[in-house]
């Protein structure tokens, strides 16, 4: 080993978890400059420079003095807290993106497969609704009455769906936490989530419930009630 | 007989079939698409690895090639001695850093590889060529500073960060405008010969940031991954295999994301056969009934129900892979925009293997959902069942 210093750990650190560095598990170390450099043996360089504004400082502030900085014109590059965070989270923002189209693809398989079963259940009622038209039920009625079953099938899945949501949450976290050594949650139940899948799940079934309803309507009373 | 009656079951309700087989393609596609993301990106890592052809890199010890700035002193040495080792073809000393490269438009930071002759593929160069004996610019770099092939450039190790000035300065010719194996999207890149390279930077005693290793047909990497280790305790070496293995817990995410994707798109598909199935079956108990009372045993009603289901996954299979594969382009697209990423990398990598695995859990998966109705339908007494058709 060259330029090897022997060093006392002073502490064992275990500071705020950044999501990008828990899949790495990279072993870290924290020293004060001077040691680093007395270690590398290259003093007066460094990767940057942080600066913290005084009390008070607001964004225009900052935006402000970066610019002073990047008029100077020398060889460095000068970026806000904001933007650095920006820049940083780009991955996040890439795997956000990815989330969206895959949840995209899978709301599009439990459409049909919400319509498909919706259309299913309406249809097995089919020699009921026969019977209640010839003994003078108004099909208005009959309307009316596929609806409330669609909607009170619809509302049933969507609180089971919501339910399953949540304890998968609690899995993924269950399993994924210990795995990585870290209290990040891996995944999170959103109000904004929970209302955008059962907002969707309701106008899903209510559409098939629609959709059911005119099949069944259409036909006379006597082709429903038949084998 | 039992596959003509499966056909004329599912013909005969023809929209209730044609929903099913939309819903399991749509979940086929996302199946499939899984397949080619699990290890999809480590695939591709280790298919971009092995095209270079090099089979072993030997790097300070607690590294990976390119992840840190710290130099593997005695490179040269080391590399001479590994080259002569057994099975070992070339052993080449490769040198990472960034520079600054200023052409007519402007002055811009460079990764930079110092790379000897003899290390060949790394770089393609316009003409063909994949050595490097002069200064290759990648074209991002090109057009940035405004260059081309033959034009001087001046290549500064560093800038001076109070005056702006470039430290120590070096002109050098363009010998060629090239593509670089792993370039990040945007990476301005260029490559020079060691020695110019380690003289600009003032570096002593031959070091390099990693060295690159090329064995003999037939030769085991793993056998030399270990011989280098044994010899240098300071060093680590890893075959291929190895760096698949040191990136894995890296992308640890997408095969854990890839699975659960996968368990939900099959129990999509089994709940949508299965339901479907199994009302398709209690419409159908008199007729079942009948077949039973003319005959048919009751295994092959069973296998009929079955068949059903064989044939939902079988016809919904093959739009399934063509979906899957029309949209994995876009989805790739997506994650390949993650920083870091080189662009001649892809997270969904279509294998047969992935194509088998598709076919054989939407076979296997159609035919378990189809597998609570063919219990109803062979369980059937015939005759309570004609009594109560009847009635």
């Amino acid at each position: 080993m060259t330029r090897a210093r022997r060093a006392r750990i002073a502490a064992i650190w275990t500071g705020p978890e950044h999501p990008a560095d828990v899949a790495r598990g990279d072993p870290q170390v924290r020293m004060h400059l001077p040691a680093l450099e007395d270690v590398l043996g290259r003093h007066d360089i460094a990767d940057r420079v942080i600066v913290r504004l005084q009390q008070g400082a607001d964004r225009g502030t900052a935006v402000r003095i970066r610019d002073d900085l990047r008029a100077l014109a020398l060889g460095f590059d000068v970026y806000t807290a904001g933007e650095l965070v920006e820049r940083t989270s780009q991955t996040f923002v890439v795997i956000s993106r990815f989330h969206r189209a895959i949840g995209l693809i899978t709301v599009f398989a439990g459409g049909i497969f919400l319509v498909t079963l919706m259309a299913l259940r309406l249809t097995e009622m089919r020699r009921e609704i026969g019977a209640l038209r010839l003994i003078g039920v108004s099909r208005r009625t009959i309307g009316a009455t596929v609806m409330l079953v669609a909607a009170a099938i619809t509302c049933a899945g969507c609180l089971a769906g919501v339910l399953m949501g949540a304890v998968m949450v609690w899995g993924i976290n269950s399993y994924y936490q210990p795995l990585f050594g870290t209290t990040l949650r891996f995944a999170t139940l959103e109000p904004l989530t929970v209302a955008f899948a059962a907002g969707l799940g309701v106008m899903l079934g209510l559409g098939a419930g629609v959709v059911a309803a005119a099949r069944i309507l259409r036909r006379t009373p006597l082709e429903q009630v038949s084998r | 007989m039992v596959w003509f009656l499966a056909r004329k079951n599912l013909r005969r309700a023809a929209s209730r079939t044609i929903l099913v087989v939309a819903g399991v393609t749509v979940a086929g596609a996302l199946l499939f698409d899984m397949s080619m993301l699990g290890g999809g990106l480590e695939r591709s890592f280790g298919s971009a690895l092995g095209r270079l052809g090099y089979d072993v890199r030997v790097v300070l010890k607690g590294t990976l090639p390119l992840s840190t700035d710290a130099l593997l002193p005695g490179a040269q040495t080391i590399a001479r001695r590994i080259a002569a080792h057994p099975g070992v073809g070339l052993a080449s000393p490769v040198l990472a850093t960034n520079l600054y490269v200023e052409g007519p438009a402007g002055r811009s930071a460079a990764v930079t590889f110092g790379l000897r002759p003899e290390v060949r593929g790394i770089i393609r160069q316009e003409s063909g060529r994949d050595t490097v004996d002069g200064l290759v610019v990648n074209r991002e770099l090109a057009q940035r500073i405004g260059v081309s092939t033959g034009d001087t450039v001046q290549v500064s190790s560093r800038i001076s960060p109070q005056t702006g000035r470039p430290g120590r300065t070096t002109a050098m010719r363009v010998q060629a405008i090239g593509e670089f194996a792993f370039d990040l999207k945007a990476q301005r890149t260029i490559a020079m010969p060691l020695g110019d390279l380690q003289d600009l930077l003032g570096l002593d005693g031959e070091p390099a940031s990693f060295i690159v290793v090329k064995t003999e047909p037939g030769a085991d990497a793993e056998s030399i991954v270990r011989w280098v280790a044994a010899e240098w305790p300071t060093l680590d070496a890893f075959s291929i295999t190895g760096l698949l293995e040191q990136v894995h817990r890296q992308l640890r995410y997408f095969e854990h994301f890839s699975t659960i994707l996968t368990g939900i798109s099959l129990l999509v598909a089994f709940l949508l056969i299965g339901t479907v199935l199994t009302l398709s079956v209690g419409e159908r108990l008199g007729e079942l009934a009948a077949l039973r009372a003319v005959g048919l045993s009751r295994s092959r009603v069973v296998l009929l129900v079955l068949l059903e289901g064989a044939v939902v996954s079988a016809v919904s299979t093959p739009m399934a892979l063509a979906v899957g594969a029309v949209i994995s382009h876009p989805l790739d697209a997506i994650l390949r925009a993650t920083p870091g990423i080189p662009q001649d990398l892809h997270f969904f990598v279509a294998s047969p293997a992935a194509v088998i695995r598709t076919v054989l859990l939407l076979t296997v998966t159609g035919t378990l959902g189809a597998a609570h109705p063919a219990w109803i339908a062979g369980r059937l007494s015939i005759a309570a069942t004609l009594h109560q058709e009847v009635q």
